[in-house]
C-alpha cells in the first residue's frame, strides 16, 4: 500500500493498493476512486446492542467502510489540516481522537473506546478515541496545523479537550476542572481541560473539529 | 513576553512566559500550557472596562467579549489557538502607540497593554441582519490597544497591508477591516443605489481615509 498526501489546505490522501490489499475508514471519507477497487461495509459489533447504543450517543458511525484493491482510492475529511502516515509495528498502539482518523491497513487492529469527562452538570460528558494496534500503516487527519511532543516519563501537559489528536496507549489522560482563578468565583467559572502525563509521542491539532469553523 | 507563530494553516502562538511574566487572553483561546503556568481570573474592569460599557458594546456590535480573562504567569509556555484559518500577527507597540483591532481577533496581550472598547462608527447596511431580519445600522466596535507592550492578533484569511498618506482613501467591504491607527477615519457608503427593485439597495462599503496604517484581512 502506497499513501501520498495531495494538496495542501484541505489535503487528501491518496492510496494506491494491490491486488488484494484493504484499508477501512469511517463513512464519508472516500473522495474518488478506481472502478475497480472494490468496496464492503464492516459493522462494529464491539460491546452488543450496548455498545452500539452508547457509540451512537457519542456520534459514533455504527459501520466502517472497506476498500479493496487493485486500484487508487482517495480518502479526505474535508476539513482544513494535515494528513500524517504512521507505520505501527506489531502490538504497537495509538489512540486517535475522534473525527482525525482518515484511513488504516486491514492488518490494523481497531478498537474504540470513551474518555469519560468531568461529569459537572452542563459540561464536558467526554469523548470517544480509535484505539489501533499494528502492525500496519495508519492515517490521520489532523485540523489546522500538528503539534508534535515526547513526553518523558512523568512529565505533563494541560490542553484544551479539542486539542488532542493522537497519543501513544502509554500515555494518559484525565479530564479536570480548570478553575479560572482563585475562590469560589473562581471554581464556578471553571472550565474543562484534559491533565495529560508521559512516557509517550503526543500530538495536538490546533482547530478544535467539534467546533463550527468559519471559512478562512 | 516572547511570542512566536506555530503552524500556517490554523496557526496559534507559542508564549514563553519568564518568572512572573504575564499575558493576558481570553481563557477559551488556550490550547496547551505547561502545569507550571498559573492561572488568574482577570475582570475588564480591572483594565478600565466597567460592565456598563461591555453590554453597550455587545448591544450595538451582536457580538459578546468576554467579561472574565484568565491572566497566565510564568515561568513556562502557554500556547493560544482562535480555532480559525488565518494569519498571526505579533506588534510590539511602543509607549502611547495605539491600534484599533476589529472585535474577535485579539489572541492575548502584555498587562502593560492598556484595553478598552471603541465604537468605530455607526454604518448603514441593507443586508445586515438585524432584529427585524431587515437592512440596518451596523456599529464596528474595535478592541482599542496602547502600548507600551506586546499584542498578538489573528486575521480570517490573508492579511493585506496599507499605509495611508494624508487624504488618501481605501474602500472596503463592511467586514473586511482588520485593524486602523487611530489616526484613520471612515465614512459609509452606498454604492451604485438607484431606484429601480434591482438596485435600490445598492452596496454598502467603508472608505478609510489615511494618515496611517489599515490592515485589511481576505476572509469573512
Amino acid at each position: 500500500m502506497d499513501v501520498e498526501v495531495k494538496g495542501a489546505y484541505i489535503p487528501s490522501a491518496l492510496v494506491r493498493l494491490d491486488p488484494g490489499e484493504e484499508v477501512y475508514c469511517e463513512a464519508g471519507l472516500m473522495v474518488y476512486s478506481d472502478p475497480s477497487v472494490g468496496f464492503r461495509y464492516r459493522w462494529l459489533t464491539q460491546g452488543g446492542l450496548a455498545g452500539v447504543m452508547k457509540r451512537s450517543m457519542g456520534g459514533i458511525p455504527f459501520h466502517l467502510q472497506t476498500f479493496q484493491g487493485p486500484g487508487y482510492v482517495a480518502f479526505s475529511r474535508q476539513r482544513p489540516g494535515e494528513i500524517r502516515t504512521l507505520e505501527l509495528k506489531p502490538g504497537e498502539t495509538v489512540e486517535v481522537a475522534e473525527h482525525s482518523l482518515l484511513l488504516a491497513e486491514r492488518s490494523v487492529s481497531y478498537d474504540c473506546f470513551y474518555v469519560p469527562g468531568t461529569g459537572r452538570v452542563g459540561r464536558m460528558i467526554g469523548f470517544w478515541m480509535d484505539r489501533l494496534t499494528g502492525p500496519g500503516k495508519v492515517v490521520y487527519h489532523g485540523h489546522g496545523n500538528i503539534l508534535s511532543f515526547t513526553l518523558a516519563p512523568g512529565e505533563t501537559m494541560e490542553m484544551d479537550h479539542g486539542a488532542l489528536l493522537l497519543k501513544d496507549a502509554s500515555v494518559t489522560i484525565q479530564a479536570y476542572n480548570q478553575p479560572l482563578g482563585g475562590g469560589l468565583a473562581g471554581h464556578a467559572m471553571s472550565f474543562e481541560a484534559l491533565h495529560v502525563s508521559g512516557p509517550g509521542r503526543l500530538a495536538l491539532q490546533t482547530l478544535d473539529p467539534s467546533r463550527d469553523h468559519p471559512a478562512p | 513576553m516572547q511570542a512566536e507563530q506555530v503552524g500556517e494553516i490554523a496557526p496559534s502562538v507559542l508564549v514563553t512566559l519568564p518568572p512572573g511574566g504575564k499575558v493576558l487572553a481570553s481563557h477559551e483561546l488556550m490550547l496547551y500550557k505547561e502545569p507550571s503556568v498559573k492561572m488568574q481570573r482577570r475582570t475588564l474592569r480591572s483594565l478600565g472596562v466597567g460592565m456598563g460599557k461591555l453590554i453597550t458594546m455587545g448591544a450595538l456590535s451582536g457580538q459578546e467579549e468576554a467579561y472574565f480573562l484568565a491572566e497566565f504567569e510564568g515561568p513556562g509556555h502557554v500556547s493560544f489557538s482562535r480555532d480559525r484559518g488565518g494569519e498571526i500577527r505579533i506588534q510590539t507597540l511602543a509607549p502611547g502607540e495605539s491600534i484599533r483591532l476589529k472585535e474577535g481577533h485579539l489572541l492575548c496581550f502584555d498587562p502593560t497593554v492598556h484595553y478598552d472598547l471603541e465604537v468605530l462608527g455607526r454604518f448603514y447596511d441593507p443586508y445586515a441582519r438585524t432584529g427585524n431580519n431587515q437592512g440596518g445600522w451596523i456599529y464596528l466596535v474595535a478592541n482599542r490597544l496602547t502600548g507600551p507592550g506586546t499584542v498578538v492578533y489573528q486575521s480570517n484569511g490573508n492579511v493585506l497591508s496599507f499605509a495611508l498618506k494624508p487624504g488618501e482613501a481605501l474602500r472596503t467591504s463592511m467586514a473586511s477591516l482588520l485593524l486602523s491607527e487611530p489616526t484613520v477615519t471612515l465614512q459609509g457608503q452606498l454604492l451604485g443605489q438607484g431606484t429601480t427593485p434591482l438596485n435600490q439597495l445598492g452596496l454598502p462599503v467603508l472608505n478609510v481615509y489615511g494618515p496611517g496604517r489599515v490592515l485589511v484581512h481576505s476572509g469573512l
